[in-house]
């Protein structure tokens, strides 16, 4: 670098030295401007044109700029490129100062803070999340910059690894802080890999378990964190601080949104983990991460956007206890059975802005007139949907009425304060009412008086002059003139100045008006420079009340899921589950939400399904592929899902034992990248289940052990159905095409068979989607093999290699597999007794000759020939 | 030589569908009532192209099997009825055994049907003129129903339907009829694939009301529960004024749980709310008539739209008498107490669903008058009342004038009386300062203003210079009086625009305002003026301008 630069460049550097991973946006009037590298890595992300600026000693800098008022989209874009961007704007007025103006950096934008600016999808939370592990626990905290939201976790124990991890993935975070440890964990970089998340670094010590739990208490200004629940809580606390410093560090404000932190426990819920979350595409569909096609697409029937994302942590976090979810259903249940309930806290809902990134924009400094007046409205419909919920019977829809409340002297202030639709500037006045401020008014009568001398003069002169026709006006290029018509300018006084000519006038302007007119206008500019001032005591008013707009927030958010819940059960027709603490599933016509819906009404079959704890913990399904063994499985699942998340189910009735885990093992699904092959996969989600299985879990496998050869796969699966039905005692729904395994049944009293209706028609299979009891006669693959158009000369071979594979005699023992008939509506296969066992309890030996005893003999012999055969 | 000859079948359905299918609507009402009659629990009509395209109405009734589904397109096959005089004590809704013959005989139709207890569906798809195509295959429990291409193979009928938005209405219409007179049925009305309307089915009338209506312009409704010795009895909700508008979609009017247009009916309630509502407005009115099959003969017309009663006068009367009931007429009831003319509030026991209803008390109605006007010199004066009511005496009853509504209504009456209102030049032209909002006014503010009487024109960034307001509002600061216009003009569009300025420039600058004293001689002409406005019952908001109390009445009060 040349020695001799300009100030400004010096300043750049200084700035830039001291942040030397970030991008730096140097303000320069109306553009951001980046040099050097910066600008050259700039250009090329942004597609902006890269020039240079003169720096002394006839040194040219590269430099490319972005304008001001759409810096926006560009931090976005360099953001998702994975760059931190560090804001630098001047602090002073240019117009105020001589020299250099002082300028500072005033925010460091990451990808996990980029949601305080804009967000991609208001439904959902951006999280910044921080993470510290020693001696087994680990703290988790996670923080969303646009929503205000603050929470943290701790693990411990011997799943705390496992359920640390399925955390991380469940909250996709944008960016991760780890402390020291985890920074050197290969895992832990596979996990943050993983979630795509940018890894932030600690430069700064954040993670020094005094200086976190310092910087809490000082933020919070208390002196103990046991409210918060974080006694005792080392790791969680660490975490924490660190985060809180980290986000100090880069926004540079106070975060007066953060006015709260939670602390929860995944144990108190429903534990569903990664692998369940992605295979019952509860937020997202499986194929594509899209919201498209998941349950929270068909749920979601909220009208705010913190409703929006309050729904998909309830879905993603069903309840475990009876009270909690009966709580729930009593609201719902109200929330149905009386439309006009319904109708009216909808009403009052739907303008309801998104009050929590309100409350940030407020804590940033960058609401406006209208910002505000949206709050103080919003707010305002709280206590109507306190009204409307005046004689609610539930005990939640109770509680709520009471603890929803306006906060009536905020929103009196700031309506009180600001003109009704204000302008969406704040520098340009308009902006304060009325009898608000007395210098203000004084202002604006000024600016008025002066505007009501100006039309009166049209009296005065017409007098003075004695042009009757005389007339005052306004033009936007002349500001106020006086107009003459052609007909009189003979009687034009002297001390006309003449500004403008007309086809029929002409127009003057006097030095007096024109000293009227500076008037007015210099009384403007000390009238929007005292607006502002007024305007941004008031915004920092509003600060203090953040905690109590988030808490109204929260509760406002929870009565828009009951709603939604409602308007989902009344327009799918759904019905109220019963919850029992008992181990029973049964559901009478139970539907898919989300299949019966993409496929439209009257198309989707309903199926029943009956578990219990003595006689039927364990249904072995068989049958052919697309018939509808996967969507039964999944089924079974996400009603006992919706139904602890205290929603309606689509069914025609149902009665559900509390579940505490879902488990999946849901079809084939390799890791190659991360080294593992399709069965490894397998085996270390079902190994997974297997040492985490409870008697209260409900257990999904489907196709277990296809990824290997058949002997194999049918061992393992079948030990694990044993071990699952007599060592763990969880309720399972176990889809094979091993026709082997319903030999299980007679085995095992609890383990029952079910099978998919097919109606066979010659060449030709129908599947009628029906589940019912019974087993599988044949496995049907090359009939859908036809289905699918695999060639005829393929399928015949196919077939014929069938037919001796199954002449065959076979090694070990399996279910006689009963004689396919064609035309036969259930695939039902009776225990026939064998004819020849009948013939031989038919014998009365003392009644037999020995040539009798002989040829009966031969007869039973060939009896047991022909049967094989 | 022979010249008649007897015509296909396929021609004599399409000649019987041309009764019974009008419009996409007809399918519409014919599917859902056979739905019903399979007691469903839920119905969903699904609608493509206002129904041209497709109506599909599903539901999770009792299903065919497949002898009955086969069966159920030939005409004249029903299992409704055996014999004629089943008519009689007919319960179910469809019984001529024409509506899916019929239906099929101009579109494609496509039955997808299940009886609960077995095991497979049974499908069909038929064409016009050709044979049905019958297949097994799997389905849920219930019907579907799939109309296709209505109108198809008669082009002159196709050609009759109006836009899409006229036959979606018509639609949405059978649907809402069929919804509200089956309250424990849920429905869903699908629109190219949004839902347009939904119903939960929880049983209670006023959540279907709800619902179907929307629940601002149920909140006001009042309970209707009459019955009358000959074993008539009406049921249903009578809305209040204010939610009256200036068409009937909002009545609906059903007999034996049929959906009907009936003069009789509609008349009944018109003379009810006369005196409260002027001609041509019309409140929301949902009417239960429930009377024995002798005394009304439903067969009238194939697509059942009407019916004749055992004489029409008599269900008229009967009609007003229970809507009249429901309203309150100060002179007939005992007034409760403590409160002038209040009927019965809605939580009270002559409606059995009150549990969850909302508190509301109803404001005294007036009942027609029948002093003429003319006689207003029998008149006395007796004074005014909180500065804000007149009371006078005409011989028989005593009257009290709310003086600010007489005097909106004045205005009103006045402003809109000229094309172009007359307009007072000021003595001095006033700058108004106009707020941010109104700050963005357009040319066809200014223009509207305008066209009221005013002169305006632009005089600075947010200033406007006023040289003449309308005559009738003269008297009122002109900065106030502006700035409202503005607002009104701001907040409605285009003709309305004219209107609304009008109605607020009256309602406010009136020039009577609550809390103002009146001398004997400003009363006088303030009455002469409303009396000479017709009728003067209702000021422009559709409030009560006056309310009078009978001698009966007081002396009920007294206790006599």
């Amino acid at each position: 670098m040349s020695q001799s630069m300009t100030p400004m460049m010096r300043q750049y550097v200084e700035m830039k030295n001291e942040h030397p991973d970030c991008i730096l946006f140097f303000r320069l009037g109306d553009f951001y401007e980046m040099f050097f590298d910066d600008a050259k890595k700039a250009a090329d992300v942004l597609d902006i044109v890269l020039t240079s600026r003169e720096m002394s000693g006839g040194e040219r800098a590269p430099m490319c700029g972005v304008p001001h008022h759409a810096a926006e989209n560009y931090l976005a874009r360099l953001v998702d490129h994975g760059y931190r961007v560090a804001i630098c704007e001047q602090v002073e007025d240019p117009r105020k100062t001589k020299g250099l103006v002082r300028r500072e950096v005033v925010r460091v934008v990451t990808p996990g803070t980029l949601s305080q600016l804009q967000t991609k999808d208001e439904r959902s939370h951006s999280f910044v999340v921080a993470v510290s592990e020693n001696q087994g626990s680990y703290g988790l905290a996670a923080v969303d910059v646009g929503t205000g939201t603050f929470t943290v976790t701790q693990f411990d124990g011997q799943e705390a690894c496992k359920l640390f991890s399925d955390e991380v993935m469940r909250l996709r975070p944008a960016e991760c802080l780890p402390n020291a440890k985890l920074s050197q964990d290969p895992a832990w970089h596979r996990l943050v890999d993983e979630t795509g998340a940018l890894p932030a670094e600690d430069d700064a010590g954040y993670f020094v378990p005094e200086r976190a739990e310092e910087a809490l208490l000082r933020h919070f200004g208390v002196v103990s964190l046991k409210g918060y629940g974080l006694e005792g809580k080392e790791q969680a606390t660490t975490a924490a601080g660190a985060l809180l410093q980290y986000l100090q560090k880069t926004q540079r404000i106070f975060l007066a949104h953060l006015s709260g932190i939670t602390y929860y426990h995944t144990g108190a819920y429903m534990l569903l983990d990664e692998a369940a979350r992605r295979n019952l595409e509860i937020t997202r569909r499986q194929m594509d991460g899209k919201r498209e096609g998941s349950l929270l697409w068909v749920v979601d029937h909220t009208v705010t956007a913190m409703g929006a994302r309050c729904l998909k942590d309830w879905l993603e976090r069903p309840l475990c206890r009876l009270e909690e979810i009966n709580e729930r259903l009593g609201a719902l249940e109200e929330l149905v059975g009386d439309a006009l309930l319904r109708l009216k806290v909808k009403e009052h809902m739907s303008p309801i802005l998104d009050l929590e990134r309100l409350a940030s924009r407020i804590a940033y400094g960058s609401a406006n007139g209208r910002d505000l007046l949206g709050l103080a409205a919003s707010l305002r419909r709280v206590g109507c949907l306190k009204n409307a919920l005046a004689e609610s019977q539930s005990s939640k829809l109770v509680s709520l009425h009471e603890t929803l409340s306006t906060p009536e002297q905020l929103c009196n202030a700031i309506e009180a304060a600001i003109e009704p639709q204000p302008p969406v500037s704040i520098t340009e006045g308009g902006l304060i009412r009325t009898g608000y401020d007395d210098t203000v008014d004084q202002l604006r009568l000024l600016a008025e008086h002066g505007k009501q001398w100006i039309a009166d003069l049209e009296r005065s002169e017409r007098e003075r002059t004695g042009i009757k026709s005389l007339k005052v006006g306004f033009n936007k290029v002349f500001g106020y003139y006086i107009e003459v018509t052609r007909s009189n300018l003979g009687a034009v006084p002297e001390d006309y100045i003449r500004k403008q000519t007309l086809a029929n006038a002409e127009r003057y302007v006097t030095p007096r008006l024109k000293e009227e007119e500076e008037k007015i206008l210099n009384a403007q500019e000390r009238l929007w420079e005292l607006e502002h001032q007024l305007f941004l005591e008031l915004r920092q008013s509003v600060l203090e009340h953040l905690g109590e707009i988030r808490r109204q927030a929260a509760l406002v958010a929870q009565l828009d899921c009951l709603l939604s819940f409602a308007i989902l059960a009344v327009e799918n027709d759904y019905c109220r589950p019963e919850l029992e603490k008992s181990k029973i599933i049964a559901i009478e016509d139970g539907r898919h939400p989300v299949i019966e819906k993409v496929l439209g009404p009257g198309q989707y079959v309903p199926n029943d399904v009956q578990l219990d704890e003595k006689d039927k913990r364990m249904l072995i399904i068989t049958g052919p592929n697309m018939a509808g063994k996967s969507t039964y499985c999944r089924q079974v699942a996400l009603l006992a899902l919706l139904a602890q998340c205290g929603s309606y189910v689509p069914a025609r009735s149902c009665r559900l034992g509390l579940v505490d885990r879902i488990f999946t093992r849901v079809g084939a699904h390799d890791n190659l990248s991360a080294g593992q092959s399709t069965f490894m996969v397998e085996m270390t989600e079902v190994s997974s289940i297997l040492n985490a299985a409870t008697d209260r879990s409900l257990v999904i496998l489907d196709e277990l052990g296809r990824g290997t050869s058949t002997f194999d796969g049918l061992s393992i699966a079948w030990a694990v159905a044993e071990y699952l039905h007599t060592k763990v005692g969880t309720r399972t729904l176990l889809a094979t095409h091993y026709r082997e395994m319903n030999e299980l049944a007679s085995q095992f009293h609890a383990i029952c068979n079910m099978v998919v209706a097919v109606q066979e028609e010659g060449e030709d299979i129908r599947f009628l989607y029906r589940i019912v009891p019974g087993q599988a006669d044949a496995s049907y693959g090359i009939h859908v093999a036809r289905l699918a158009g695999v060639p005829p000369v393929v399928l015949e071979r196919a077939r014929s290699i069938l037919e001796k594979l199954e002449s065959e005699p076979r090694n070990h023992n399996h279910a006689s597999v009963a004689p396919r008939s064609s035309r036969r509506q259930l695939a039902l296969s009776p225990q026939l007794e064998h004819p020849a066992l009948r013939e031989l309890k038919g014998i009365v030996i003392d009644e037999l000759t020995p040539l009798e005893a002989l040829n009966r003999l031969q007869r039973l012999q060939r009896l047991v020939r022909e049967e094989e055969s | 030589m022979s010249r008649i000859a007897r015509l296909s079948i396929a021609t004599a359905n399409q000649i019987a569908a041309g009764e019974v299918v009008e419009r996409p609507a007809s399918v519409v009402k014919e599917l859902i009532e056979n739905a019903l009659d399979a007691e469903a629990r839920r119905i969903t009509i699904e609608c493509q192209d206002a129904g041209k395209r497709l109506v599909r109405v599903t539901d999770d009734g009792a299903g065919m099997d497949r002898h009955d589904a086969v069966l159920s397109l030939e005409r004249h096959t029903t299992s409704k009825l055996r014999e004629i005089h089943d008519l009689d004590s007919l319960k179910t809704l469809g019984f001529r055994g024409e509506a899916l013959p019929s239906i099929a005989a101009v579109a494609r139709v496509e039955i997808l049907s299940r009886p609960r207890q077995e095991m497979e569906a049974t499908g069909i798809e038929v064409e016009p003129g050709s044979e049905p195509n019958v297949r097994q295959c799997s389905g849920p429990p219930g019907t579907s129903v799939s109309v296709r291409d209505l109108f198809f193979n008669v082009p002159a009928r196709a050609k009759f339907l109006r836009s899409a938005a006229q036959e979606m209405s018509h639609i949405v219409d059978a649907t809402m009829r069929l919804a509200l007179s089956h309250p424990h049925v849920s429905f869903g009305l699908l629109h190219q694939g949004k839902m347009v309307l939904s119903t939960s089915g929880s049983g209670k009338t006023q959540n279907a009301l709800a619902e179907v209506w929307g629940a601002d312009r149920v909140q006001g409704m009042l309970p209707i529960e009459w019955e009358s010795p000959e074993g008539v009895v009406i049921r249903g909700f009578a809305g209040s004024a204010d939610a009256a508008t200036g068409h009937r979609r909002y009545q609906f009017y059903f007999v034996n749980g049929r959906a009907i247009r009936s003069a009789p009916l509609r008349y009944g309630v018109d003379q009810a709310y006369q005196g409260i509502l002027p001609s041509g407005r019309f409140a929301p009115m949902l009417l239960l008539v429930q009377l024995s099959g002798s005394m009304v003969d439903i067969n009238v017309h194939p697509a059942k739209w009407e019916a004749r009663f055992w004489n029409d006068r008599a269900m008229q009367d009967m009609v007003t008498e229970a809507v009249r009931g429901a309203l309150g007429e100060p002179y007939r009831r005992p007034p409760s107490r403590g409160e002038w003319s209040a009927s019965s509030s809605w939580r009270g026991e002559s409606h059995p669903e009150g549990a969850h209803m909302a508190q509301r008390v109803q404001e005294p109605l007036f009942s027609p008058y029948s002093t003429p006007w003319e006689e207003q010199t029998r008149w006395e004066w007796l004074g005014q009342a909180h500065q804000r009511y007149i009371l006078g005496y005409d011989g028989q009853r005593i009257w009290m004038i709310d003086q600010h509504a007489a005097a909106e209504r004045i205005c009103y009456l006045k402003l809109s009386e000229a094309q172009r209102s007359v307009a007072q030049m000021l003595l001095e032209p006033e700058t108004v300062e106009l707020g941010q909002a109104q700050h963005q006014m357009t040319d066809d503010c200014l223009q509207i203003l305008r066209q009221m009487g005013f002169e305006v024109e632009s005089f600075g960034p947010r200033t406007l210079l006023v040289r003449a307001i309308p005559a009738p509002l003269s008297g009122v600061p002109v900065r106030q009086l502006v700035t409202d216009a503005m607002e009104r003009l701001g907040q409605h569009k285009g003709m309305w625009g004219l209107q609304e300025a009008r109605l607020a420039l009256a309602a406010c600058h009136g020039s009577l305002r609550s809390g103002q004293r009146l001398s004997q001689v400003e009363m006088h002409a303030l009455i002469r003026e409303l009396l000479a406005t017709d009728p003067p019952f209702v000021c422009p908001h559709g409030r009560p301008v006056m309310i009078e109390i009978g001698e009966d009445e007081l002396d009920k009060k007294f206790g006599r």
